[in-house]
């Protein structure tokens, strides 16, 4: 770890988000039975989509969570501020500036859901209501966070107004005025998706959390958008948690990467040190599909066999072994994720292999002293 | 352009859609999606087109496949114009043109299993005799990396990429020798992209195929194709070997595009190079990229939009020399 980042350390050591152990299920069954009596649980018929997920994420992050589609990313965002649907069961801890989030009522909930934690969803159409205009229910979005905030006197609807218009010059739109009279079918993707962000920004959260924001927009709107997030992040250290499947995007944006696959962190790392040294296979393989604008014309492509592994939760051993190019008997235990260079963990035996030669690359080239 | 070895070439093709009404039925003004394009694909060459939503690609694939009739402008296929012979269904050029499109949930008849989905058009168009068509179908399943099993299922059995393939099969079925893609990639995710990547380069090798790649995807299409277009409402603003385009880019947009592709490298960083988002209302005069261009002054108010040749490389052409 350089300097900065363990002086960064120090200034704050309590993270902003923790989450320990969290398991996510989904099945109808789990949950009638489950509330009987906790007896019941062993013979239910549910599938795990999360499994044992833990990390934290430290005030003015910036961290990424990349894997295909299915492999959890988006449920565990979800269960974060409990936006899962009713049949799933969570398991595990979330804590958010230290207070439990799965042991508050929904209302303790309701008072965190926008003024600490926001969050911005991939499609901005569904997410806006289309029988109301911006003006509506961006101002509707802010006399609630003022709610909230208890003790504060309430602002007049002037001050609300211009309110709105700044929250809207901040995400990038030029005509405020004209946005919050206007009804979201008769702005463009890009236009929408800076709405969504000013209603999440209203409620000043410490953490946004961004669900694939960018999928369905033109890479040039995407551009603009992150800078967006990369200024609030730098500008007003605010956290942010991009969830994503574009490794371009990765690249791009983060400060640490988490790679998820079946429903498991399988390896996280500064983002530099991830790109440079990938030590999974997944994460290895899953860099090399990924096609450059400025590549070698002769480079091939590699592509993963298979895909993504239909019930993930019963595989004993290793989630990516029908995958991968690199098995080897070990790979049928379960791998535990492991620190294999100092702030760098993966969850692969046989990276230990690849991690001591890594480890004594960077020895040799006398950047870092990893000791343990 | 070399005129041999030419399978494909347009002529100022223009697609106008009519926008509102008058109480007459006279259209109030024009949507101009395509706006006077020339373009030609040789023969075993990829042509890629690139841009933003919205800046007419996928409507040129639809007038090239013959789903849309060009407002003005020719299409010629081989030396067939394409405008006129279309209206005759028996024609026989429609076999030798495919189309591929992005959404492989809704181009697939749910209620078809997969062999009749790729006999049927074989059959119509009498491609093989009645008892060659279950080893046809089984011949392009396995060019495409499925198995036999797949043949006597439903399409709901199986996942995007898997339908995406089978939607490739289809369209070699009536062995074509030009391939439309529109956006073929962008509903899967980036594993399954190399394979289908990796897949149609393969065909286009082994087959021999002409194909044009529309995605909005840079990698991805530079990737297959062997010469790029890059379009900005309706218009062709650069064109070149796939190889140079993003290298070294003439056309400012080309080169704002370049720079917004997010490259998969963490010491690459860069700042969203293009503000503003494009705007369907075209300037009636010069340059239509002026109002979102960092480099437009005065000239640019009058400057024609004409392809002119870049420096001294053959087939780079550019609507703008400002960027270079």
């Amino acid at each position: 770890m350089t300097e900065r980042s363990e002086e960064k350390n120090r200034e704050k050591e309590r993270p902003l988000l923790e989450i320990r152990d969290l398991t996510i299920s989904f099945g109808k069954e789990a949950r009638e039975k489950g509330k009987k009596g906790k007896k019941g649980k062993k013979g239910i018929k549910r599938k795990e989509r999360l499994s044992a997920v833990s990390f934290s994420l430290k005030k003015g992050e910036f961290l990424c969570f990349v894997g295909e589609s299915g492999s959890g990313k988006s449920i565990m965002a979800l269960s974060i501020l409990r936006l899962l649907p009713e049949n799933s069961m969570v398991e595990g801890q979330v804590l958010f500036q230290g207070e439990e989030l799965t042991a508050l009522s929904e209302r303790g909930l309701d008072h965190v859901r926008g003024t600490g934690i926001a969050m911005v969803f991939q499609d901005p159409l569904t997410s806006l209501n289309p029988v109301f205009t911006v003006r509506k229910q961006l101002l509707e979005s802010i006399r609630k966070r003022w709610e909230e905030r208890k003790g504060e006197k309430r602002p007049s609807r002037e001050e609300e107004e211009s309110l709105a218009k700044s929250l809207l010059l901040r995400v990038g739109l030029p005509d405020p005025e004209g946005i919050l009279s206007k009804y979201p079918f008769a702005l463009s993707g890009g236009q929408r998706q800076r709405v969504m962000i000013a209603m999440a920004l209203a409620g000043k959260p410490s953490l946004l959390i961004a669900d694939e924001p960018t999928t369905a927009l033109d890479v040039t709107i995407q551009a603009q958008i992150m800078d967006l997030f990369r200024k609030l992040n730098r500008e007003e250290e605010m956290s942010v948690m991009l969830i994503t499947h574009d490794i371009g995007l990765v690249a791009q944006t983060a400060d640490t990467v988490c790679v998820m696959y079946a429903g498991q962190i399988v390896e996280k790392a500064e983002v530099h040190e991830l790109f440079r040294k990938p030590l999974h296979p997944y994460t290895r393989a899953l860099l090399q599909t990924v096609p450059g604008t400025h590549d070698d014309p002769d480079r091939k492509l590699r592509s993963i066999p298979g895909m993504v592994p239909e019930d993930y939760g019963k595989i004993a051993g290793c989630r990516f072994y029908e995958r991968c190019s690199e098995r080897g008997n070990s790979c049928r235990e379960d791998q535990e994720l492991c620190e294999i260079l100092p702030g760098h963990f993966c969850r692969c035996g046989r990276a230990g292999y690849s991690g001591q030669e890594a480890r004594r690359e960077t020895d040799e080239g006398g950047r870092d002293h990893p000791e343990n | 352009m070399k005129e041999d070895g030419t399978i494909l070439r347009i002529d100022q093709v223009k697609k106008y859609y009519p926008r509102g009404k008058t109480f007459l039925g006279k259209a109030r003004g024009y949507i101009r999606a395509v706006d006077g394009v020339s373009i030609s694909v040789r023969r075993g060459e990829c042509l890629g087109l690139v841009g933003e939503s919205g800046s007419g690609k996928s409507t040129l694939g639809r007038v090239l496949a013959g789903l849309e009739r060009p407002t003005e402008g020719k299409v010629y296929f081989e030396d067939l114009d394409l405008t006129d012979i279309w209206k005759k269904e028996n024609s026989g050029v429609r076999t030798k043109l495919a189309m591929i499109f992005q959404d492989a949930y809704s181009s697939l008849n749910p209620r078809k299993r997969i062999i009749d989905i790729l006999t049927d058009p074989m059959r119509y168009h009498r491609i093989c005799p009645e008892k060659d068509l279950y080893q046809e179908a089984l011949r392009l399943l396995t060019l495409v990396g499925l198995h036999e099993d797949a043949l006597g299922r439903f399409p709901f059995e199986f996942s995007g990429g898997q339908r995406q393939r089978i939607c490739i099969a289809r369209a070699l079925s009536l062995r074509p020798e030009l391939i439309i893609c529109d956006e073929i990639t962008s509903a899967l995710d980036v594993s399954i992209q190399a394979q289908i990547l990796n897949l149609m380069k393969e065909l286009k090798e082994e087959l021999q195929l002409s194909m044009i790649f529309i995605g909005h995807g840079l990698g991805a299409v530079r990737y297959v194709s062997d010469r790029l277009a890059v379009m900005y409402l309706g218009k062709i603003v650069e064109e070149a070997e796939a190889d140079r385009v993003f290298i070294s880019p003439a056309h400012p947009y080309t080169k704002a595009l370049s720079l917004a592709s997010p490259e998969p490298d963490p010491d690459k960083r860069r700042e969203a190079s293009l503000s503003g988002e494009l705007d369907p209302e075209i300037p009636e005069t010069g340059c239509s990229f002026r109002p979102r261009c960092l480099l437009a002054d005065e000239s640019c108010r009058k400057a024609s939009m004409d392809l002119v040749p870049c420096g001294d490389v053959p087939g780079h052409v550019s609507a703008c020399l400002k960027g270079i």
